[in-house]
């Protein structure tokens, strides 16, 4: 995709997080919001903090990042499903294992369940993979 | 001493009504809008307000998206007093994750 175009779309969906507030009511601390990442905690008392890399958005899925809440790579253990401990091909990384991650869909056991059939999808915009996100970590992680 | 006093019962045609302020947060914006609040009578069903605010936010395609209040799901069957959910409510309505597992662990785990 353009990058341009890719930028466009991206500022679109971000816009949703459009101040610390408008991110709080979505149960997600706001660190950044710029082309092409987007960089939020999840509010729990286990914080996790989510990075997303946006390039080629909406072409491909967000790749997303684990991390602590300061901004070193997650190192402890994961609750598994969703929050894999890797590592993946790819990255040699712990990965999010869920539909809308670029990560899931490069996974060998996810080739078939192609980003074509979420993309463009109501609530599989960024904010809403993040949202999702944020949920599984709160029931997974009690 | 332990009084217990009986709430006087209300009589459908005596109800007095009470209201619930409500805001519907999805990932794309917010109902009504996002610094406001709807009022709605608590025996409003929660799916009608959730039908107004995809209406406003252009919404779809709803039908495995989720709705949560107090921490916890709600049934949108259900009115907001049947869901025992007062004074103002926020509504996070969203897709329900799925992917490659969803298991919960506790945080043992961890």
């Amino acid at each position: 995709m353009h990058e341009a175009l890719a930028k466009a779309c991206f500022e679109k969906e971000a816009e949703t997080l459009k101040d610390a507030d408008a991110a709080l009511r979505r149960g997600l601390i706001l660190h950044s919001r710029e082309y092409p990442v987007i960089d939020v905690t999840v509010q729990h008392s286990k914080p996790l903090r989510l990075r997303m890399r946006c390039d080629d958005w909406d072409d491909l899925p967000p790749s997303i990042e684990l991390l602590n809440a300061d901004g070193t790579p997650w190192k402890s253990g994961l609750p598994g499903g969703v929050f894999h401990g890797g590592p993946h091909k790819n990255t040699g990384l712990p990965f999010i294992c869920m539909r809308g991650s670029r990560e899931y869909h490069t996974h060998e056991g996810h080739l078939q369940d192609k980003w074509d059939k979420y993309r463009g999808q109501d609530g599989m915009g960024l904010v809403g993979i993040l949202v999702q996100l944020g949920n599984a970590w709160r029931k997974a992680v009690k | 001493m332990n009084a217990v006093v009986a709430e006087p019962v209300e009589s459908p045609e005596h109800r007095v009504a009470h209201f619930v302020a409500v805001a519907v947060i999805t990932p794309v914006g917010t109902y009504p809008d996002e610094d406001d609040y709807r009022r709605f009578e608590d025996t409003e069903i929660i799916a009608n307000v959730l039908a107004k605010a995809a209406k406003k936010l252009k919404l779809t395609n709803t039908s495995d998206w989720v709705a949560r209040a107090c921490g916890r799901e709600i049934n949108p069957g259900h009115s907001f007093r049947e869901d025992h959910l007062s004074g103002i409510v926020e509504i996070e309505w969203h897709k329900h994750e799925g992917g490659g597992g969803a298991r919960s662990v506790s945080q043992s785990l961890l």
